[in-house]
């Protein structure tokens, strides 16, 4: 279902893939469990807009919605989908 | 001054934007921490009076949403829909506007009178981004006042909207979001059938899935329509963004390189960040029982200064034993933790209040929730290698979910009371490497007690699986001089009243069952007749001598207790070797490290989650795990 850039689902780009500096639009979050609403409380909700400032093999993923930075495990990070 | 009038205020927010600071600054030193019911999340009140007015403050945890995810969210929801407040004060962060009012829509559908106090105007300012109060009080339909709690700025203006909404002054006429239909729908129903909740707000809540919520409706024969979350949270965004157009009046959406970017830049970097964190975590310890640890020995001190002098009064060799012993020792030894909390508190909240914390507990994530632990529960565990009161203690910043399982395993950790007789006993059993090995083992098993000991806390149910990684990382700020010690004076404080009684209390029983019947040999003394009543609890353990299972009993009260109990029982820890076998220390040393706690990690545990109920659950966890281990120590090393 993915390529390797992480490029799947009609065009859209997975967090997790999304190298740093990538901006985006967040197009749906999978789940709807306590994670997920726990991301939409953080700002991480379909239609904003999100800036990924690190994606490295160690450490977090950080990201930039509105002005927020928000520090996301990559479990997590791999259930939100964005478009360019 | 005569009071007239009583306003009960709520403040209500995200974290970090300020609100602790906003409720030290208003209510300074008439402040006073309780949990909230059934629940180990804090509640803090407090109280101070403008002109003739009487304000009662009840300062909210920090949350991002309403929706029920948390205790902390549940508590604020329970309280704003149950309680007789009079308004809420919703303290946004100025340069986090937009996220920060998710939150306030959210509210004013729970609780339409709210007054939105807009904080850290300054740091906005900064970043480029000016905000028309005005025009955002107008599009709210509610009072705006902005400032800097810091500085002082905006709280008299605050002030003086407090007293208009008490001369009637203030008029709440809140704007809300238009959901659509199905909300709409499901609105008009439950207005005409009731609900605890307002109908709008229970509405969206069922369709954004909220779980409470939904179990409330259908238990009345609502049917609901499918939830939609994303849906939900996505016609919320968009609708504000919408009102915040024009309301920010310089946007510079060119991205300003600030002060946290560039500090972020290295204590976030994959490789520069682990060091980063290396440093600050020694730096917080070596601090911590460094100066802590001095002015606890200066306290020691004159502990025992008072102890001879005053024994010098008394003649009768009995009360002087139980004056010195066990009311000076007692107090002396709630008051010598006392220094050590203080200073680790200290450091933590300066390092929580700059933003610091947040990025620690991002970078040890990973490792944590591999081992199933909570990220921040990092530091408690290192401080626990100290001494496991502040390690209980530190707790306390954590989340409510968290450090449940927090206060059951810390205690876990071999802490330098422990090392102590580890040391002692290990010497007179082995030479060199031997020994070394011997410690570094306890320590190891120490660790793998608290990673499997959270497997099965949550395998019984008593703690949930830990959640991943979400969390906002603050804006680095010079922290609050009054925050930080308010935080730091407040759980020193909740140390020495709550668990200042149970460990003077448990220092007198102790004390009692090693020195009563009066003048009898050791091994007449109550504390034999205990021992030798619980020792064949232990003979499946191997251990078949009364003595080392009674040294248990006194190291209850501080674990290097059992020194002093081996020295009187056996007549020295060299002799201990005469009547225990290599095998059956080894099996002892393993018990020794996991059982339970003494009784001022005992009292900590009260203090943090003011349940009896916990720490009679702490105790039986940790016999149990401990019984467990050295049983498989002893099928090991004993063969079976």
């Amino acid at each position: 279902m993915l390529t390797p850039m992480g490029v799947g689902k009609e065009g859209l780009m997975n967090l997790e893939m999304a190298p740093e500096g990538f901006e985006g639009t967040v197009a749906y979050i999978d789940g709807g469990d306590r994670v997920a609403q726990r991301m939409m409380a953080l700002g991480i909700v379909p239609g904003t807009r999100i800036r990924v400032i690190r994606n490295s093999a160690f450490g977090p993923l950080i990201v930039d919605i509105e002005g927020t930075r928000i520090a996301l495990g990559r479990g997590v990070s791999s259930k939100v989908w964005l478009k360019k | 001054m005569k009071t007239l009038h009583r306003l009960r205020v709520a403040l209500a927010g995200n974290p970090n934007v300020g609100k602790s600071a906003l409720f030290n600054v208003l209510t300074g030193i008439y402040q006073h921490t309780a949990n909230w019911p059934g629940k180990t999340v804090e509640r803090k009140e407090g109280f101070f009076d403008i002109d003739d007015i009487h304000v009662e403050v009840v300062d909210l945890p920090g949350i991002y949403s309403l929706t029920v995810t948390s205790p902390e969210e549940e508590v604020t929801r329970e309280f704003l829909a149950n309680e007789d407040i009079d308004v809420v004060i919703n303290v946004v962060d100025a340069s986090n506007l937009f996220r920060n009012l998710m939150l306030t829509i959210q509210l004013l559908e729970l609780f339409p009178r709210v007054i939105l106090f807009v904080n850290m105007l300054d740091v906005a300012e900064a970043k480029g981004v000016k905000i028309d109060l005005e025009k955002l009080s107008k599009k709210l339909g509610i009072p705006v006042v902005g400032g800097v709690v810091v500085t002082g700025q905006g709280i008299d203006e605050l002030k003086k909207v407090l007293k208009d909404v008490v001369r009637g002054k203030v008029h709440f006429h809140p704007v809300y979001p238009v959901y659509g239909q199905e909300v709409e729908i499901l609105e008009e129903y439950l207005a005409k059938y009731g609900c605890k909740y307002p109908p709008k707000f229970a509405a969206v809540k069922a369709l954004e899935g909220d779980e409470e919520i939904i179990k409330l409706l259908k238990e009345k024969g609502i049917t609901i329509p499918e939830p939609q979350p994303q849906a939900i949270s996505q016609i919320r965004a968009e609708w504000l963004k919408n009102l915040l157009k024009d309301v920010f009046i310089v946007e510079s959406y060119e991205p300003k390189q600030t002060i946290t970017d560039k500090i972020d830049m290295i204590v976030t970097h994959p490789i520069w960040g682990y060091v980063v964190f290396m440093f600050a975590m020694f730096l917080m310890f070596y601090i911590t029982f460094t100066f802590g640890g001095y002015l606890s020995g200066l306290i020691e001190m004159f502990f025992s200064w008072l102890g001879d002098t005053v024994s010098t009064f008394i003649s009768s060799e009995l009360w002087k034993s139980f004056i010195v012993d066990a009311v000076i020792g007692g107090v002396g030894s709630v008051l010598t933790f006392t220094p050590i909390i203080f200073t680790f508190f200290l450091m933590y909240s300066i390092l929580e209040d700059s933003g610091y914390i947040a990025r620690a507990a991002a970078m040890m994530d990973r490792l944590m929730h591999l081992l199933g632990l909570p990220a921040k529960l990092f530091f408690p565990l290192i401080l626990g290698m100290g001494c496991t009161v502040p390690a209980v203690m530190g707790t306390t910043a954590l989340e409510e979910e968290e450090r449940k399982l927090g206060v059951y395993l810390v205690g876990f950790m071999p802490c330098s009371a422990r090392l102590a007789v580890y040391s002692a006993i290990v010497s007179a059993f082995f030479t060199g490497y031997t020994g070394a090995l011997v410690i570094v083992s306890m320590y190891l098993i120490g660790f793998f007690a608290v990673v499997v000991g959270a497997k099965v806390l949550k395998m019984f149910g008593l703690a949930r699986d830990t959640m991943p990684l979400v969390i906002e990382l603050p804006s680095y700020h010079i922290p609050h001089v009054k925050t930080v010690l308010y935080a730091t004076w407040i759980r020193t404080k909740e140390f020495i009243y709550k668990a200042g009684t149970l460990i003077f209390v448990a220092t007198i029983i102790i004390w009692m069952l090693v020195n009563m019947p009066f003048g009898v040999k050791p091994e007449n003394s109550y504390l034999a007749i205990l021992g030798k009543a619980i020792a064949p609890l232990f003979y499946p353990l191997g251990l078949a001598d009364w003595r080392i299972v009674s040294t248990l009993i006194p190291s209850f009260a501080a674990k290097e207790a059992a020194i002093a109990t081996i020295g009187v029982l056996y007549g020295g820890v060299q002799m201990l070797k005469n009547a225990v076998t290599v095998p059956q220390i080894l099996v002892f040393l393993v018990f020794f490290t996991l059982y339970t706690p003494c009784m001022a990690t005992l009292g900590a545990i009260y203090s943090v989650t003011k349940r009896w109920k916990v720490v009679f659950l702490s105790v039986l966890f940790s016999f149990s795990v401990a019984y467990v281990f050295a049983f498989i120590a002893r099928l090991v090393i004993m063969g079976v």
